[in-house]
């Protein structure tokens, strides 16, 4: 194990965001707007966790529209997609 | 002092790193689930942890209502419930907490203090 206990994990979690981007556009150009509340839901709770802190301000920003009734904002929409092409 | 939690939550990086941040506790044993569904199973199995851990949002059977269908369940209705959420705005905390929960924590936490939260929380719930 390493001294780091999440390092592995963040590893993960970068892959996994490049396959969430991927996911994130497609579901924007199709309009499925329930997939992307998904995907930003889930970012909005795991990448602070490893210190990914724009990814999660940005994804968070559109969780919280949707949590309060404001829908999809698609300027924030392209923020988060940007955020998730800085991690490469 | 011994504790078992359940944690549920359908995110394996959370489900992933609240292990390892619970591991940091030796008095403590945790089972993960990755949905309310299966909680709810592991339940009506015989499961009786001290704590359960619950996302609030999760594809199919939300927090809040796995918290309602176990209250329901023999030996569970007191059963110390508290909720993980990624939104943090003071009147869904407080919509939380009129659930049920003894608690909420909010999305990201800081896994080096997970076990240390959950046991304050407990503590202040018990005083």
């Amino acid at each position: 194990m390493t001294s780091d206990p999440l390092a592995n994990l963040r590893i993960e979690f970068r892959q996994r965001a490049a396959r969430d981007r991927a996911a994130l556009i497609q579901s924007l150009a199709a309009g499925d707007i329930g997939q992307v509340e998904w995907i930003a839901h889930g970012l909005a709770g795991s990448a602070g966790m490893f210190g990914f802190s724009d990814l999660a301000e940005a994804a968070l920003a559109i969780d919280e529209a949707f949590a309060a009734g404001r829908g999809l904002d698609a300027e924030e929409a392209d923020r988060l997609v940007a955020r998730l092409e800085a991690l490469d | 002092m011994t504790l078992t939690v359940m944690h549920v939550d359908d995110e394996p990086d959370i489900r992933e790193v609240a292990a390892i941040a619970l591991e940091l506790d030796a008095d403590l044993t945790l089972t993960s689930v990755a949905s309310g569904a299966e909680a709810l199973t592991r339940l009506s199995e015989g499961a009786r942890p001290d704590l359960i851990l619950l996302d609030v949002m999760m594809p199919g059977m939300d927090g809040p209502r796995v918290l309602a269908r176990l209250r329901e369940m023999e030996g569970l209705a007191t059963t110390p419930v508290i909720f993980m959420t990624a939104r943090a705005q003071s009147d869904e905390v407080e919509r939380l907490k009129a659930l049920g929960a003894i608690g909420v924590l909010v999305k990201p936490f800081d896994p080096m203090t997970l076990a240390r939260q959950l046991r304050d929380i407990l503590s202040a719930d018990a005083a």
